[in-house]
């Protein structure tokens, strides 16, 4: 991995795109390896050294970093004016933030966790962004403001783009206040009951910030009793009003035979780091998606009974991992049941074996992906065999 | 209006082979979907912005998306461009076919294709209109979030087009922040689909690419959109200042409490006369020189808990009287001088012009005292009613189009208002887009290389640019630097013809 100084970046990109080099755009190049196998590169260009904060506008609740600027160091910096980004930690960082990559790689992996329920994901969040092409040139699209409609959205674009397009230099992002109050409230039970309440709860005037699905196999690890949960978090600027909260979907779950048990900040917090998994170097990592109505019959799966699964119950989004034994055609059976109920699953690591599973599967706009990636990349030069949404990409 | 052409004069000499293009077209189209009469076609010379006119050689009304497709497909044999159009109600010329290009009308694409509220979502055809969205979905307690004031006319496939927002769009965000999944018809005549049931597809996120491109990328022909839960409790609360600064201070210091409204709005001085002129009593104190309405809404508990505290933080920032209103009625009542704001404006001068800039949050005093000396250079009066929780200008210059050579101050006006915007960090258009109107602005926000960037974009999916050609790009043609001075201004909202159905009376620009 090279880490050039932020002067020198556009010369060496340039360098590369005259010679053809295949290349591999890095942030500081924690989850490189996850998803499909990049092919035929040697050579990987870390932002590492673009890493300055440029501008946190406080009063107007944005910020620009430059792209290979640490998560956790933004979070800090933001939080010291009493405002953060409203993104989970990377699933693998520790609860601290430790490991939890820098923003460009955020932004070209375009995932979120489960605050998505209350503040959308990642590429919601972006209003700015500046990037190097291929071919070396600088540009930049959107800008400073939260709300712009001039030119095309490709801050849009670029999130979930894995490195395929181009290295992002500098983003600019919203940031929001810190909610004044927050608490949490683990309910267990089965699942029958935990999904009538995940009904009723995103039919009622609650707005929690989280509502995550827990696996038996995760309430486990997390010291509570192996059974079905959902873990909810509210935030709000009036503890009283959290306190009413609370009680109402307690009472709820009470008529519907759940335990329920609340959480003060800092137990929630715990909790939520156990849901950050433990990456394993030769393990399974599944990114799952259902639609939200059939959260609950695919937790009922027998191959999920015992992993590790967070699933977003309103976004039908969430994690599962597992040692290297979970046989590949699990991992099938399961992308087909995903599949069934309206989803995805995408395979971001898997154990060495000869018969690879393919990350992801073509999106119904493989033609067209593969027309803007020749647009922005006409050589194929960047993260050859890793274009999001194509099974295969053809070999240059 | 002086710079109307005549609608009787003879259109200019077409070059396409627009005989045989019709023929074709009635192969497969039912007869009332094909329109060729000139008189007919006038219907479609301009959209919102009414002094860019130019009527279209032929129009379409597909149904369905096999039409849409079977349509495209013949313009790509012939080498024939189009131009999408939705309601017509675009402030930005973009619905207009200046150069010779098939009119695609959405208007006859009105059903509503899948309703799933367990999943919370909708697919409809692009033409239906905003406001029937949530009208479909009310009675279970859903509602569709971003809400232009044009909402009960305008499409959502125009609103795909624009990436429009609305007045709640401070705390639920604009349609990109709301839609699913596209069904595209390309500009080849192929189909395809972006983005997907999820928030989150593996696959580059085309559709978010497509929002916002203005009919530039191809004809979005079903949409599927996120519902909401309706709130609990809605209030509004009115305060009025002795001072810009000293709104924007309350703004600001609620925004940093970490309360986020649903919508914050601020009327000036100027505008507070016009409406209390308007409703012949003293609805807002005349000596303000500004009053801000903040619409909260959300649980009771904390919606009365945020009432309070805004209330609070608007008093330190300088509120001379606090309004609270609960009810409907109440709410009506204070929303009802922000929402005659424009027809308020438009007794004292029934030309204006809405200009749609971004600035900061932070830097709104500064540049709403310096639109304010602009204006007076220009001895042009400048309306100021906008959206301050997210910087969302919309200056409105009045003036009297039978004055000589007026419209070239004012449209000098509206370009030094957008340079204040760049220059404070913003953008040239927050909501309305970039169309025809402010092309030749593109390149005081964007580098060439960063234009060349976005044309990689159109280049993949339309190559052959026949897509609403011409708009949002500068093009050499159209913003030659004599080009740009000699450009004459241009919308004329309240004596203009309206969209293709006619607004109703109270509906207001935002
Ligand atoms: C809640 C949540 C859950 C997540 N879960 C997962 C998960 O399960 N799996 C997962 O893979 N990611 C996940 N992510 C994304 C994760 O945040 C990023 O992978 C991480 O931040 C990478 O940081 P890094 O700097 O080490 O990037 P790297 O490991 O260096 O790179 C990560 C990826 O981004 C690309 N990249 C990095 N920087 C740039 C740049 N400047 N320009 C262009 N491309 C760049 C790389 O090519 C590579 O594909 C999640 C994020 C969140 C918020
Ligand atoms: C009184 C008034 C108030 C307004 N208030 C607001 C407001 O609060 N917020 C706001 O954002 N805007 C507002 N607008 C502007 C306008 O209503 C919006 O831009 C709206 O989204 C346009 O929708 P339409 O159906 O009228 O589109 P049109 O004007 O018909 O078309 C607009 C653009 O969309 C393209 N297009 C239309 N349909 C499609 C399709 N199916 N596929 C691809 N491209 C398509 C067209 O080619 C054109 O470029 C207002 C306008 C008026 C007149």
């Amino acid at each position: 991995m090279i880490t050039p100084e932020p002067h020198h970046l556009a010369d060496l990109l340039r360098e590369l795109h005259a010679e053809g080099t295949p290349w591999l755009p890095a942030g500081s190049g924690s989850r490189l390896h996850w998803g499909p196998p990049v092919r035929d590169t040697a050579t990987v260009v870390s932002t590492q050294r673009l890493n300055r904060i440029v501008d946190h506008a406080v009063g107007d609740f944005t910020v620009t970093v430059e792209a290979g600027t640490p998560l956790r160091e933004l979070q800090e910096v933001l939080r010291r004016e009493n405002q953060w980004l409203t993104i989970d930690w990377p699933w693998g960082s520790d609860a601290d933030g430790n490991g939890a990559g820098s923003v460009g790689g955020l932004v070209a992996r375009g995932l979120a966790g489960g605050l998505r329920q209350r503040y959308l994901g990642v590429r919601d969040q972006l209003i700015g962004i500046g990037l190097l092409r291929a071919d070396g040139v600088a540009a930049h699209a959107g800008g400073k403001v939260v709300k712009n409609v001039a030119g095309y959205d490709l801050m849009r674009l670029f999130t979930g783009s894995w490195g395929s397009l181009g290295l992002i230099t500098e983003v600019t992002l919203r940031t929001s206040p810190q909610p004044p109050e927050r608490r949490g409230l683990l309910l267990q039970g089965g699942l029958a009951p935990l999904d009538e309440l995940r009904r009723w709860l995103l039919r009622s005037s609650l707005t929690p910030e989280l509502i995550d699905w827990w696996s038996p196999s995760l309430a486990k690890q997390a010291g509570a009793d192996p059974q079905h949960s959902l873990l909810l978090g509210l935030a709000s600027v009036s503890d009283a009003a959290l306190r009413a909260q609370c009680l109402e979907i307690r009472t709820r779950g009470d008529q519907l035979g759940l335990r329920g048990q609340p959480l003060d900040p800092e137990r929630l917090e715990a909790l939520r780091a156990v849901a950050l998994g433990r990456p394993e170097p030769g393990g399974w990592l599944l990114r799952l998606g259902v639609l939200p109505a059939q959260t609950s019959a695919l937790l009922a799966e027998r191959v999920l009974r015992d992993l590790p699964v967070v699933l977003g119950a309103g976004s039908g989004l969430g994690d599962s991992w597992a040692g290297a034994d979970l046989p590949a055609y699990r991992v099938e059976e399961l992308r087909r049941c995903c599949v069934a109920r309206g989803g995805v699953l995408t395979v971001l690591q898997q154990p060495q074996s000869a018969s690879l599973l393919p990350a992801w599967e073509d999106a119904p706009s493989r033609p067209l992906i593969e027309a803007v990636k020749a647009q922005f990349d006409p050589k194929q030069q960047l993260a050859r065999g890793r274009l999001p949404g194509v099974r295969d990409p053809h070999q240059p | 209006m002086s710079l109307l052409a005549d609608p009787l004069a003879e259109p200019p000499a077409l070059t396409l082979p627009w005989g045989r293009i019709e023929r074709r077209l009635r192969q497969f189209l039912p007869g009332r979907a094909v329109v060729a009469r000139r008189q007919e076609l006038l219907t479609y010379d301009s959209d919102g912005l009414t002094l860019h006119r130019q009527e279209p050689p032929l129009a379409v009304l597909p149904e369905t998306t096999e039409q849409v497709a079977a349509v495209l497909s013949l313009c790509h044999e012939e080498g024939v461009p189009f131009v999408a159009r939705g309601s017509g109600t675009g402030l930005s010329g973009g619905a207009v076919a200046e150069q010779e290009s098939l009119l695609v009308v959405t208007s006859r694409m009105r059903s509503v294709l899948a309703l799933d509220l367990e999943n919370q979502r909708i697919t409809v055809q692009p033409g239906v209109i905003n406001s029937w969205v949530t009208r479909a979905v009310s009675g279970d307690g859903f509602y569709y979030a971003p809400d232009p004031s044009s909402q009960v006319v305008c499409s959502i496939g125009g609103n795909v087009a624009e990436n429009a927002g609305g007045v709640h769009c401070l705390k639920y965000g604009v349609t990109s922040n709301h839609v699913l999944e596209l069904e595209v018809v390309l500009p080849d005549g192929r189909i395809t689909r972006l983005g997907g049931s999820l928030a989150e597809m593996p696959g580059l996120d085309l559709r978010g690419v497509f929002i916002g491109s203005e009919g530039t990328l191809g004809i979005a022909t079903a949409i599927t959109l996120r519902l909401l839960r309706q709130p609990q409790t809605v209030q509004v609360l009115l305060a009025d200042f002795p001072s810009m600064e000293a709104a924007g201070e309350a703004v600001r210091r609620v925004t940093e409490a970490g309360v986020l409204p649903a919508g914050m709005e601020i009327m000036d001085n100027f505008t507070i006369n016009a409406v209390d002129d308007l409703f012949g009593c003293d609805e807002y104190p005349r000596d303000a020189a500004a009053v801000l309405l903040i619409e909260l809404d959300g649980r009771l508990e904390e919606v009365d808990a945020a009432a309070l505290r805004t209330m609070e933080l608007c008093r330190r920032a300088g509120a001379r009287s606090l309004r609270r209103a609960e009810s409907d009625t109440d709410r009506a009542l204070l929303w009802k001088g922000r929402k005659s704001a424009f027809a308020a404006v438009g007794r004292i001068t029934p030309t204006y012009y809405v200009q749609d800039g971004v600035v900061p949050r932070s830097a709104l005093p500064a540049v709403l005292a310096a639109i304010e000396l602009l204006s007076r250079r220009y001895s042009l009066p400048v309306a100021n009613v906008f959206h301050a929780g997210d910087g969302n200008l919309h200056p409105l210059i009045l003036y009297d189009a039978s004055q000589e050579g007026v419209q070239d101050r004012v449209q000098a006006l509206g370009a030094d208002i957008l340079r204040l915007c760049i220059d404070a960090g913003g953008s040239i258009t927050g909501e309305h887009g970039v169309g025809a109107d402010k092309r030749c602005y593109m390149d005081w926000m964007f580098s060439p290389d960063d234009l060349s960037t976005m044309r990689l974009v159109r280049q993949a999916f339309d190559p052959e640019g026949r897509a609403n050609p011409g708009k949002l790009f500068p093009t050499p043609r159209s913003c030659g630097e004599s080009a740009r001075l000699a450009r004459t201004v241009r919308v004329n909202v309240a004596a203009g013809k309206e969209a293709d159905r006619p607004l109703p009376a109270s509906l207001e620009v935002f």
